[in-house]
């Protein structure tokens, strides 16, 4: 055996073989890095123009005039020279994933980058996540093609780039990595993992290199004062999972309604949003921009509530008609406001009902924040842990996951569709839900397979072979004997093998090396099964002993679950 | 990535390569620069508007507008995190608008983070204090004298004890009170204003000999201190010592001529002088009379008690009367002993007792002198 160099050895032991596996492994951490400074750039600066927008003690007169002329701005720069930059980024992102390859172009994060800053500093009801998974999503794919790796590894690194702006933006790593799972890929069990999580971890290192360890919001610390908290808590979810399905289903109707003014209004339609926003803000200016200080004050539990109640209205309201209008911005911000105000509403009305039964309402707050976003985006794991990251209260946990469980459930049922997947539909793109590949996945082989077939008697001549699948309607099928199944001949085999075979047993290897599959593996593993080795029918086998068979499935069988009844397969196979 | 890699991308050649690299070494430096140079904007920004929130917020709490001094403090506590002046602040800005819950969430945080810190517990204290419990503001009040103070810790700490001192005054914790009056003695010596408040202090924890040295050395630095003087005469009566008692009053009158309470007290002290049977060398036929005059006082107080609240008597009490009434109307003893006294003053303490038991402690100005003799006698 040939001695292995020291670098040939780490290469294998890391299974870093190639060039592309070592390049990839490599701008995981870079783009960890770079998305981290963006995004903290991205941060500060709408923070710091925000400021210079809205000076303390600034005159009434701002509160209308800023967003219009923002949005104005902003408008005509997406239609000018960014139309790919407009909305929340999260679609974007998503499209980019399984539609084009993993392409974002710079222009469109330069063009994300300005115009959200200038969206969100006038005072939209917009959020900054969305736009910095965007940018994150788009630096990725910028370095993955100009470092030359292929498109599918192009395509791996977006999901890297998205869970490094979701951790420096919200400053939750472990959120982000599987918010980019479970809504970017729809996939928790994905071979990227090891990269999302360098990824995140890398950004947020940058993160707190920079801006300190504190977290997005400050809540005081949580307490359950009586069980009896925990059907407040189911109600605040019922409600939470209504307020969620109002804002998507407003959302999605404006959308629409935006979509069929005519084209020469699109660069004006922005300035719709901001003149609604302007209208808010001159009886309420907490509603104004993402609105995170006020939610840090709901928090601490002392609010009016008719004031709340108003800004969680008004929010619903503004964010859908600010998005619809085609303002660069996203809306996990404004969900987590909304779902601050239903929680401190619900909380506070509980509060005074129930003085000695209830805790704080700022407990309220903050579990109506998870509810609400796990009603809209529909990632009930990555709001329970987002919120927990965010507060850094695990106390927190057990109220929060009642609640967000119940708004999810509540959402689901009233607006099948989840938001971003129905956007991306309005666009006419059909995006594969988390819910459909869960579906599929869900399909199992014993769903389909035949049982009480026999397999082809290994000591059979290749005529009654080829009879068999003649008979059998199908171009391969298992080979047994007395010690059970043996292997798979295709009809392929037969035909070019050399020398031409005369008995079945010629062309059966003696390795085992054939395809079989388990019934309780799903049917997508069988596809791959059969792809791989080109076969059509692939032998169902016990688990205990590979040799034992309990039926076949088919290809067109499977096709037939899917949808496909008269769809041939491939001749080749 | 490995099962995402089918198809092989196209590498740069190597010095393309090496530009990319430069390059995005230069763009997160330049990135890096971007990100400290608004970071520091956004501190020195934030730092000032949490500033001027602060000074609002201190300015409305000294002229009472709790509530909006509560929302400028919060500010400024949102706005920096991390100065612990701020929270504190808004902690007393709380406990002062009555959001006593939210101020100990606050407080308990604070003090997770900084246990030590004196002005937060010295904050605490007073919530406590607030929210009626008393063995939790005494324990903060005791971190706030012994924990950290950034400057001039002696001077807060004196005061912390100051106020714990008052706070045990309200709740009448006589024995709590001498305990940190002790440890003050050595601060007062250097601190006038410590003493003076002090010395009062003393009498309140039932104390009047420590009470009565401490005037001594306050009168000592200032023989025209009418107050000292005052103060002085008051342990004296306490102590029993009714002709030193008199004798600070009249200073105390002769300095601060007009004075009414000092005019009311100088009587007091004359009168008690002039009853006082318990002088060593008092002649036994003085000692009797006072004796006498003692009981008749001793039985009057009783009889009002007994005129206001009729449910009291029993026969006890008339019993006690008429034995005080036969005592009084009776003739002198021949030979004068001061068994004959003692005879009379033991009666006269048990109408007394009677007198508390029936009506309760005296409070009345014009049962003073009897109060003070028999607390005397009692000694």
């Amino acid at each position: 055996m040939p001695k292995l160099s020291l670098r040939a050895k780490l290469l294998n032991w890391t299974g870093f073989r190639n060039r592309e596996d070592q390049v990839f492994i490599v701008l995981s951490l870079v783009i960890g890095v770079l998305v981290g400074l963006t995004v903290v750039a991205f941060i500060l600066l709408t923070g710091r123009l925000a400021a210079r927008m809205y000076p303390p003690g600034s005159a009434v007169w701002r509160r209308m005039l800023v967003p219009v002329t923002g949005t104005l701005v902003s408008g005509y720069l997406l239609f000018r020279y960014f139309p790919n930059a407009r909305g929340s980024g999260i679609p974007q992102a998503k499209f980019a994933l399984f539609i084009q390859d993993g392409y974002i172009s710079l222009r469109t994060i330069l063009g994300k980058f300005l115009c959200c800053s200038i969206t969100l500093a006038s005072g939209i009801a917009l959020g900054r996540e969305g736009p910095s998974v965007h940018i994150g999503a788009g630096i990725a794919s910028v370095l993955g093609r100009r470092f030359g790796l292929s498109k599918a590894n192009v395509k791996a690194l977006v999901p890297v780039g998205s869970a490094a702006a979701l951790a420096a933006a919200f400053n939750t790593p472990i959120a982000a990595v599987l918010f980019s799972l479970e809504e970017i890929l729809g996939d928790l069990n994905a071979p990227v993992l090891a990269s999302v999580v360098l990824g995140s971890a890398t950004s947020w290192m940058v993160l707190h290199l920079l801006l300190g360890d504190q977290p997005l919001f400050h809540v005081p610390a949580y307490q359950l004062v009586n069980p009896l908290e925990f059907g407040i808590y189911a109600i605040l979810g019922v409600m939470g999972g209504l307020g969620s399905v109002c804002f998507v289903k407003l959302l999605l109707k404006l959308r629409v309604w935006f979509r069929q003014l005519p084209e020469s209004t699109v660069w004006l339609q922005p300035v719709a949003g901001g003149l609604l926003m302007g209208l808010f803000a001159l009886f309420r200016p907490e509603v104004l921009g993402v609105g995170y200080d006020y939610v840090d004050h709901v928090l601490t539990g002392d609010f009016a509530v008719k004031i709340v109640a108003l800004l969680a209205i008004m929010k619903i309201v503004a964010t859908p008609a600010c998005y619809s209008s085609g303002n660069a911005g996203g809306i996990f911000g404004p969900s987590l406001f909304i779902g601050a105000m239903i929680g401190g509403t619900v909380g506070s009305v509980a509060h005074t009902l129930l003085p000695g039964l209830t805790g704080n309402p700022g407990a309220y707050a903050l579990v109506g924040m998870g509810a609400v976003f796990a009603g809209i985006v529909r990632t009930p794991i990555t709001s329970v842990i987002m919120i927990f990251e965010m507060t850094r209260d695990y106390s927190i946990i057990v109220p929060l996951m009642i609640s967000n469980l119940i708004s999810f459930f509540i959402s689901q049922q009233m607006q099948r569709e989840p938001i971003y997947e129905a956007l991306a539909l309005q666009e006419g793109v059909y995006l594969p839900t988390g819910e459909s590949r869960e579906e599929l996945a869900g399909i199992r082989v014993s769903e389909v397979m035949h049982t009480g077939v026999e397999p082809l008697a290994i000591d059979a001549d290749i005529d009654t072979a080829k009879q068999r699948l003649v008979h059998e309607k199908c171009n391969s099928w298992p080979v047994g004997g007395g010690n059970g199944v043996q292997g798979v001949i295709s009809g392929h085999e037969i035909e070019t093998a050399e020398p031409p075979p005369k008995m079945v047993r010629d062309l059966i290897k003696s390795n085992g090396d054939y395809p079989y599959v388990h019934s309780d593996h799903p049917l997508s593993y069988a596809l791959e099964r059969m792809g791989a080795k080109g076969v059509d029918v692939v032998p169902v086998v016990s688990r205990a002993n590979i040799h034992q068979m309990y039926g076949v499935v088919r290809l067109t069988d499977i096709l037939a679950t899917y949808g496909l009844a008269g769809a041939q397969p491939p001749k080749n196979l | 990535m490995s099962a995402a890699n089918q198809t092989a991308g196209k590498a740069p050649p190597a010095g393309r390569m090496w530009a990319l690299v430069a390059i995005v070494i230069l763009v997160i430096a330049a990135l890096a620069t971007i990100d400290s140079f608004l970071e520091n904007v956004e501190q020195s920004e934030l730092r000032s508007q949490a500033q001027r929130s602060y000074a609002a917020g201190s300015r409305l709490l000294s002229v009472g507008r709790r509530s909006e001094a509560v929302e400028a403090l919060r500010k400024a506590h949102a706005l920096e995190r991390k100065n612990d002046n701020y929270e504190i602040s808004l902690i007393e800005a709380l406990t002062a608008a009555g959001k006593a819950d939210e101020a100990e969430t606050l407080m308990n945080e604070t003090l997770v983070r900084e246990p030590n810190n004196g002005r937060a517990n010295l904050i605490a204290a007073r919530l406590m204090s607030k929210r009626g419990r008393v063995a939790d503001a005494e324990s903060y009040y005791h971190r706030a004298i012994y924990g950290e103070w950034p400057d001039n810790a002696a001077a807060h700490r004196t005061a912390a004890r100051m106020e714990l001192i008052d706070f045990l005054v309200a709740n009448g914790q006589k024995e709590e009170l001498l305990a940190e009056l002790l440890p003050l003695e050595d601060e007062a010596g250097k601190n006038t204003s410590i003493e003076k408040r002090l010395a009062p202090l003393f009498l309140v924890a039932s104390s009047p000999s420590r009470a009565a040295e401490a005037y001594r050395v306050l009168i000592r630095k200032d023989p025209k201190d009418a107050t000292a003087y005052a103060g002085l005469g008051g342990a004296e009566l306490e102590l029993g010592d009714y002709h030193a008692a008199h004798a600070a009053f009249s200073e105390a009158s002769h300095l601060k001529p007009g004075d009414p309470g000092l005019r009311g007290q100088l009587e007091l002290s004359g009168t008690l002088t002039a009853l006082d049977p318990t002088p060593r060398r008092l002649p036994s036929m003085e000692k009797y009379h006072r004796s006498l005059r003692v009981l008749e006082l001793a039985s009057g107080d009783l009889e009002q008690c007994v005129a206001n609240h009729p449910e009291v008597a029993t026969g006890k009490t008339a019993q006690l009367l008429k034995e005080a009434e036969n005592a009084v109307a009776g003739p002198a003893p021949a030979e004068m002993t001061n068994e004959f006294a003692e005879g009379i003053l033991e009666l006269s303490e048990k109408i007394w007792q009677a007198r508390i038991q029936s009506c309760g402690s005296s409070t009345a100005a014009d049962e003073e002198p009897t109060r003070l003799i028999m607390e005397k006698l009692a000694q």
